[in-house]
Formats: C-alpha cells, sequence, structure tokens
C-alpha cells in the first residue's frame, strides 16, 4: 500500500481506497510540490537548495516553420511548470476518477431501482393473488355452497316425499345423489378452509398450551377411542405460538387418521413427543396403524391424495394437505415416515412460544 | 305483535330452494304458517311499508330475513323494520349462509339488531331441525308480546 488515505467514515466504515495510479500521481505532486517550495525558499534565503538559476531557452514553431516562439525560462520556471502539470495531470486523473465512480454509482443505482421495482411488481402480484384468494373464499362460501345446498334440500324432499312411491333403483339413486353433494360439500368446505389458513395469520397468534389443546382433541375421540381399545400417550408438551384452532385442526387430523387407519386386528397405540430444536419444537405423531408405501411420503399430503378405497376408509384425502399447510404457514416443515402394516410417523415443526413476538 | 290464529310469516329471500326447504320445513313440522315471499330487499321493504302493490298488506308476525338480498341487503331491509314505530317490535330472524360471527359482525356494523340468528343448514335434515327453532324463536316472541300486553 502506498499511502494510507481513506479515514474511518462517522460510521466506522472505511470508503473505498483510490487505485495505485491515483496514489502514485499523488505521490509523485506532492514531491515535486516540496522540491518546487523548497527551491523557492532557498532562493530567497539566498541559499539555492538545487543547482544555481540557469536560464533556459525554448524555440517553439508555431503553425508554420518560419512562425518561432523564442522562451526563456529560469530553472524556477521550469519546477513551477512542472509542478503544475503534475498537478494538472492529478487534477485530470481524479476528474476522471470521480467520473468512472459516479457512472458506477448511477449504474448501481438504477440496478437498486430496478430491483425495488421488481419487488414492487412481485409484492402487488402477491397482493392480487391474496385477494383473488379471498375472492375465491368467498365464492366458495356463498356462490359455490347454495346450489349444493338447493341440490341437497331438493334431493332431500324428493327422497322423503316421493321415496316410497320410487322403484327400488330410483331410491338407490337418489341416496347415491345426496351422498355424493354430501361429499361434494364436505370438499368445498375443506377447501374454503385450507384458503383461509393463511389469511387467518394476520391475527397475531398468542402462546397456547399444546398440553392443552391435546386434551380436548383426545376428549373428542373419546368414543371412539374407548370403541376400539386405544390408547393415547404424550410426554409433557410445549407451549407455542400459533393460533389454537390451527394447532387443534392438526392434532385432530393426526390423530383421526392413526385411528382411522388402524390395523383391524391391532388396538391403535398413538405416541405424541416434541422435541426442542433451536427457535422451534418438533412434534412426531407415532402410531401402530396399516402404514403406507415409503414412495408415497410426499404424495400423502397433496389435496384430495387418497391411499385408500373411500368405502374402505372414509374421507376426501384433505386431513393431511390442511396439516401441511398449517405447519407451512408458520414456517415449519412437515414430512411422513411409514411402512405399510408397520405403523406411520408425522413429523413437523412449529415456533416455539418465544418466537416471532413481532 | 298481532295475535292471529296462523301466524303470517315474511320470507326475505332470493333464493327459491331455500324457500321451498323452509316451507316443506314447516309443513313437516305441522306448523300451520302463512308464508308470502320477498325476493328482494327492495320488495320486502315496500312489502313492511304498504307501498304499489302491497297497498293491503299486513304486518306479518315474523320476518326470516337473509343478508345477501338483490336491490337493498338484509340489513337495509332491517333498519327499515327498526325505524318504523309500527314495525319496530316484529320478531326478525336473520338466516344467512354465512357463519353466525359474520353474521353478527355485518348486522352490528349496520348499527341495527335482529332477534336472532341463524346459518343457512347445508343438508335436509338440519334444515328440519331449523325449522323447529324457528317455531320456537316465534312461541317465545309471541309469549313475551303476550306478557307486555298484561
Amino acid at each position: 500500500m502506498l499511502l494510507e488515505w481513506a479515514p474511518r467514515s462517522p460510521g466506522g466504515g472505511t470508503r473505498p481506497k483510490r487505485s495505485a495510479a491515483a496514489q502514485v500521481l499523488v505521490l509523485f505532486a506532492a514531491v515535486s510540490l516540496a522540491c518546487a517550495a523548497g527551491y523557492a525558499i532557498g532562493v530567497r534565503l539566498g541559499r539555492p537548495a538545487g543547482p544555481p538559476v540557469k536560464p533556459y531557452h525554448l524555440t517553439f514553431r508555431l503553425f508554420h516553420r518560419s512562425t518561432t516562439v523564442n522562451l526563456t525560462v529560469s530553472q524556477l520556471g521550469l519546477w513551477v511548470i512542472f509542478s503544475l502539470s503534475v498537478l494538472f495531470l492529478v487534477a485530470l486523473t481524479f476528474a476522471v476518477a470521480a467520473w468512472g465512480q459516479a457512472r458506477r454509482t448511477a449504474r448501481a443505482n438504477r440496478e437498486l431501482n430496478n430491483q425495488i421495482a421488481e419487488r414492487e411488481r412481485a409484492r402487488e402480484a402477491l397482493r392480487k393473488a391474496n385477494e383473488e384468494l379471498r375472492q375465491f373464499a368467498y365464492v366458495a362460501a356463498h356462490d359455490l355452497q347454495e346450489p349444493l345446498r338447493n341440490i341437497r334440500t331438493a334431493l332431500g324432499i324428493l327422497n322423503r316425499q316421493y321415496g316410497a312411491e320410487l322403484a327400488a333403483e330410483a331410491r338407490e339413486l337418489i341416496a347415491e345423489s345426496i351422498d355424493g353433494a354430501r361429499r361434494l360439500h364436505e370438499m368445498v368446505k375443506d377447501l374454503l378452509g385450507l384458503a383461509t389458513i393463511t389469511e387467518s395469520l394476520a391475527a397475531p397468534a398468542a402462546a397456547v398450551d399444546s398440553n392443552h389443546i391435546l386434551r380436548q382433541v383426545v376428549a373428542n375421540f373419546r368414543g371412539e377411542i374407548a370403541a376400539r381399545g386405544a390408547e393415547v400417550v404424550a410426554g409433557e408438551l410445549p407451549a407455542l405460538r400459533v393460533h389454537e384452532n390451527h394447532l387443534y385442526q392438526l392434532f385432530h387430523h393426526l390423530i383421526g387418521n392413526a385411528l382411522k387407519y388402524a390395523r383391524p386386528d391391532v388396538a391403535p397405540s398413538i405416541v405424541i413427543a416434541a422435541e426442542r430444536r433451536s427457535s422451534a419444537w418438533s412434534f412426531s405423531v407415532r402410531d401402530n396403524g396399516i402404514g403406507f408405501d415409503p414412495a408415497l411420503g410426499e404424495e400423502i399430503f397433496n389435496i384430495f391424495r387418497r391411499l385408500h378405497d373411500r368405502h374402505e376408509y372414509p374421507g376426501n384425502g384433505m386431513g393431511l394437505a390442511v396439516c401441511s399447510k398449517i405447519v407451512s404457514a408458520y414456517g415449519g416443515s412437515m414430512r411422513a415416515e411409514g411402512r405399510p402394516n408397520e405403523g406411520a410417523v408425522f413429523h413437523f415443526t412449529l415456533p416455539c412460544a418465544e418466537a416471532n413476538r413481532d | 305483535m298481532i295475535e292471529t290464529a296462523v301466524p303470517r310469516v315474511l320470507i326475505v329471500e332470493d333464493n327459491p330452494g331455500d324457500v321451498r326447504m323452509l316451507r316443506y320445513a314447516f309443513a313437516d313440522d305441522q306448523w300451520p304458517v302463512e308464508t308470502t315471499v320477498a325476493e328482494d330487499g327492495e320488495k320486502a321493504i315496500h312489502y313492511l311499508q304498504r307501498q304499489g302493490a302491497f297497498e293491503e298488506a299486513s304486518v306479518p308476525d315474523l320476518v326470516i330475513l337473509d343478508l345477501n338480498l338483490p336491490k337493498y341487503g338484509g340489513t337495509a331491509v332491517l333498519k327499515v323494520i327498526r325505524s318504523a314505530a309500527r314495525l319496530r317490535k316484529l320478531p326478525v330472524i336473520i338466516l344467512s349462509s354465512s357463519s353466525q360471527e359474520v353474521i353478527l359482525k355485518e348486522v352490528r356494523a349496520a348499527g341495527v339488531e335482529a332477534d336472532w340468528y341463524f346459518t343457512k343448514p347445508p343438508d335436509f335434515d338440519e334444515f328440519l331441525a331449523l325449522a323447529k327453532k324457528i317455531r320456537g324463536c316465534y312461541e317465545t316472541a309471541r309469549r313475551s308480546a303476550a306478557a307486555k300486553e298484561h
């Protein structure tokens, strides 16, 4: 490093250093100035610091060979001219450097502005997408449910009022239609629930005791638990910063699945555990049910994805999609492990109570 | 409220399927009611204010009011009811597709109150159960009005 001339900025950072060429020029200019000044001072004090003053005769030919300019310059004059030339070069170098810097800054500003504009466009696209989602939720809640309700009530009246007069096959068709309309209603309702998960995060979540929520879910399944001789075992679970109904849905779907997909000859056993991982808790819900093909570990989280026949295991294949959506809405992740007839384990992470207070 | 042998129910509803189901459910419950239907908010207001074609209309004993209606919404109809001395005490049931929470929010935002709020049931059997609840609401309102008269 030739010269350290980049003072620390008030903020503690340093300004960018000048190029080596600029530093050489400055050094050279400083030395030249010092020589000139020293020589001038020496002449004034009667003690020349350099060689004696000796005039130089210079002849310039201008424009035409016959036009000449004769100059007589002293040695001091030459030093001054030289120093001024060096100063001029230094100033020129700085001007060029400043111009280059200004161009680079302008280009950087343009790029930054482009990035900001791009982000604004992305933000606007996201806002529009959210608005469309909200409109979809409204349409699903009202406009789609109304004709569905009409179908269901009309079929109900037909069945009740005229069922006795119809042939057995006609009654079967009506029953199938009623069941189809019911399932369609459930699917629309679940889609609506799925679409509004992210929207519901707009309200801040309070700390919630997951032991309490789990007890509520288990109480809700107590009839089925008793009927199947199932056991639900849970260690001490943590407090989380999530919406209560979201945690309820998570446990509800996972425990409901564990009960539904139990092996026919084995009493269901469900074990829930949680382990602290940095600012999140990693939960696991393990069962001893029919399990699943490990190759389908990711697919089972897809909307309306079912691995089994509807008549054998009723449902519309939305439960795990809802669970996955809830977990990802909180920045967590969810995965499943399983093997046929060896049970399944569902892992998911959720933020702990002291996280995301903002 | 005027006592009548057969309760007069004004159903303000634009979905014919819901009207049909309500009528069927009242009949199934063997509740003899005289139903009048207004398919939009404007008709309901004209009926209640005895305007135009409804000059001879009598005051109903119960109003079943949807919120999402053509022309004037349910809250506008409710405002008319609550601001007219002749209609103010009319028992009103809000029956909408929205959840109870959303219904309450919308009605209260308009600065009015209904007497009962129900969400339209999605299926036939639940509609039958709703008809019984509506009948119960009417009986409660009738008893309350009778007690005040005495």
